[in-house]
C-alpha cells in the first residue's frame, strides 16, 4: 500500500548479488545481476536448492545479501534502516513456502494485523476488507481460529491472502498454490490478473512448480540454473521445453 | 622444553579466543537492550495498545503467575534468616541489630538473586522457547514482511514487562519474607512486632532504595535480553529451540549472579570508603 510521500516501487535490480546462507557455507549465488521492470510478472522455476526462495527473500529484502545490493528504483536498500525502508516494505507484499502465521492470533487477526499496525485503514474499512478477501479465498468460516485449529490448506490460503491485504505494487509468492484448492488457486491468479491489469500491481514474483497456475499467472519465465538467472521466451514456450525435455 | 612452551602459549591463545568470544557476544546481548528501545521509539506505526497489551500479558505471566512460589521461597528464606540471626545476635547481646542484619541479607541480597533465579526458570525458559519457536515457523520474518519490527513488537514489551514483574516480584518479596518470616519466628519465639518494626526501620536507608532499583531493573533487563537473544538465534529447525533455551538459562543465571555480585562489591567499596577504612 503506498503510504503518504512514498515514492511507488517501479523496478527491483539484483546488482552483483551474492548470497549464503553463512560464511562457511558455499554460496547460492555469487555476482548476479538482473531487473525485475515495472508491469511484468515473473514465473521463477528451476530444481530444489535452486536457490527460488533465497532469491525472493532477497529481491523482498527480507534477506541480506552476502555481497552486492538489492536496488529499489535505483536506490540502494543495503544501508537503508528498518525504518528507512518501511515505505517500501510495505508496497511488498509475501507469501511464505512454509509458515509464517502469528499463532497466538486468529487467521483474522493475522489478516487485519498489517492495516491495524500501520493505521492504513479506518477500523470498519479494514474489517470489510479482510471479510471481502476472506470470501474470496473461502476462509470465512475459520477467520476465527487460530492456525493450530486449521488445516494446512487454510493456513496456506491465509498466508497467500494476507500478501494480498495491503493491496501490494509488489507481490512476491514462494509456491503458493501448495495444498490449495483450484478455487482458491483461481481467485489468486484471476486477482493478480486484474491487479495487473488495473496498474494496481508493478511487479509480480512467483516461485512456482505448478506449471499451470504459473502459465495464467505471470509473463515472463526465469529459470534458476548454476547460479545465474536464465530468461526463457515465454511461459508457454517455457512449458513446451520442460515437456520436451521431460519426455526425451 | 620447546614443547611446554608451545603448550603454554596454545593454552593462553585459547583462553584469549575464549575470553574474546565472551566479550563479543556479551557485547552483542546487550546492544540489543538498546536496539529494542530504539526501534521502539522510532516506531511511529506501533500504537500505545499494542505495546500495553503485550506488556500486561507478560507481566501476568511473569509476575503474577510466580506469586505463589515466590511467597513459598519468600517465607521460608525470611523465617531462616530471622531465626537464625535472632538466636546468634541474643547469644552475643546484639538483638537490637536484627533489623540491620535482615536489611543487608533479605533487601539487599537474597531478594534479588532468588527472585531473578525465579524469573530465569519460569519466564526466562518461556521468552527463548516463545522466541525460538516464532523463528522456526517464520513468524520474526512475517512481520518483519508486514512493515512490523520483531525488536520494537516482539523485544522491547517483554523487556519493559520483565522489568516491571522482577521489580514487583522482589518488593512482595521483601514484603513476605520480613513479614511472613516474623510471624513465623513469632510462633516458636517470643518477639515483641514493635520491637522488630523499629529495628527494621532505623535499619532501612536510601541507598537501600537505590540499590534495589539498580539490581532488580538491571536483573531484569539482562533476564529477557538474554532469553529474546537466545531464542533469536535459532536458524535452523525445532531441534534448536530446546538448546538455545538451555543457553539462555545458562548465560541469564551467569549473568545475573555476576551482575549482583559485582553491585555488593562496588556497594562495599563504598561502605568502606565511607568509613575510612580505605
Amino acid at each position: 500500500m503506498l503510504v503518504t510521500g512514498a515514492q511507488p516501487i517501479e523496478a527491483i535490480s539484483l546488482e552483483d548479488m551474492g548470497y549464503s546462507f553463512g560464511p562457511k557455507v558455499k554460496p547460492m549465488f555469487v555476482g548476479l545481476n538482473y531487473e525485475f521492470k515495472k508491469g511484468t510478472s515473473y514465473w521463477i522455476k528451476g530444481g530444489s536448492g535452486s536457490g527460488k526462495s533465497s532469491l525472493l527473500k532477497v529481491i523482498s529484502v527480507l534477506a541480506t545479501p552476502l555481497g552486492g545490493d538489492v536496488l529499489i528504483n535505483g536506490q540502494s536498500t543495503r544501508a537503508m534502516t528498518f525504518e528507512e525502508f518501511l515505505p517500501y516494505r510495505l508496497q511488498i507484499g509475501y507469501s511464505f513456502e512454509l509458515g509464517g502465521l502469528l499463532s497466538n492470533k486468529s487467521l483474522f487477526e493475522n489478516l487485519i494485523l498489517p492495516l491495524q499496525y500501520h493505521k492504513l485503514m479506518p477500523e470498519d474499512e479494514a474489517k470489510t476488507w479482510i471479510e471481502e478477501l476472506a470470501t474470496l479465498f473461502e476462509l470465512t468460516e475459520f477467520l476465527h481460529s487460530r492456525p493450530s485449529q486449521v488445516s494446512g490448506s487454510i493456513k496456506k490460503a491465509t498466508v497467500v491472502a494476507r500478501a494480498l491485504v495491503l493491496q501490494p505494487r509488489v507481490l512476491i509468492l514462494d509456491e503458493p498454490t501448495i495444498g490449495l484448492s483450484q478455487s482458491r488457486k483461481d481467485t489468486l491468479g484471476r486477482l493478480i490478473h486484474e491487479w495487473r491489469e488495473a496498474g494496481k500491481l508493478a511487479v509480480v514474483v512467483i516461485a512456482s512448480d505448478d506449471v499451470s497456475f504459473a502459465r495464467k499467472a505471470t509473463t515472463k519465465t526465469l529459470e534458476l540454473k548454476s547460479q545465474k538467472i536464465e530468461e526463457i521466451e515465454s511461459v508457454h514456450s517455457a512449458f513446451i521445453v520442460t515437456h520436451k525435455k521431460a519426455s526425451s | 622444553m620447546a614443547k611446554i612452551g608451545s603448550f603454554v602459549i596454545a593454552q593462553v591463545d585459547a583462553f584469549g579466543l575464549r575470553g574474546l568470544s565472551i566479550v563479543s557476544y556479551t557485547i552483542r546481548v546487550f546492544s540489543m537492550i538498546y536496539l529494542s528501545v530504539r526501534a521502539a521509539v522510532f516506531d511511529q506505526a506501533q500504537g500505545f495498545r499494542s505495546v500495553i497489551s503485550v506488556i500486561s500479558a507478560q507481566i501476568y505471566f511473569t509476575g503474577v503467575q510466580a506469586l505463589p512460589l515466590i511467597s513459598v521461597l519468600a517465607l521460608a528464606s525470611g523465617s531462616i534468616v530471622i531465626m537464625q540471626s535472632n538466636m546468634q545476635l541474643s547469644l552475643l547481646g546484639g538483638a537490637g541489630m536484627i533489623g540491620n542484619l535482615l536489611v543487608v541479607i533479605i533487601v539487599r541480597e537474597i531478594s534479588p538473586l532468588l527472585t531473578a533465579l525465579v524469573v530465569i526458570a519460569r519466564s526466562g525458559t518461556a521468552v527463548a522457547s516463545e522466541l525460538g519457536n516464532m523463528k522456526v515457523n517464520r513468524e520474526t520474518e512475517a512481520l518483519e514482511s508486514m512493515g512490523i519490527n520483531p525488536l520494537s513488537y516482539i523485544v522491547f514489551p517483554r523487556l519493559l514487562g520483565g522489568i516491571l514483574s522482577v521489580l514487583g516480584l522482589a518488593f512482595y518479596f521483601i514484603l513476605v519474607a520480613l513479614l511472613g518470616g516474623f510471624l513465623v519466628t513469632s510462633l516458636i519465639h517470643d518477639m515483641p512486632f514493635t520491637f522488630y518494626s523499629e529495628s527494621l526501620a532505623q535499619a532501612f536507608a536510601a541507598e537501600d532504595v537505590l540499590l534495589f532499583l539498580a539490581k532488580n531493573t538491571f536483573s531484569g533487563a539482562i533476564i529477557f535480553v538474554v532469553c529474546s537473544y537466545q531464542g533469536l538465534l535459532v536458524r535452523g529447525g525445532p531441534e534448536e529451540v530446546p538448546q538455545v533455551t538451555t543457553k539462555a538459562v545458562m548465560n541469564s543465571i551467569i549473568y545475573v549472579t555476576v551482575f549482583n555480585l559485582g553491585v555488593t562489591t562496588l556497594f562495599y567499596l563504598n561502605q568502606l570508603i565511607k568509613l575510612g577504612v580505605l
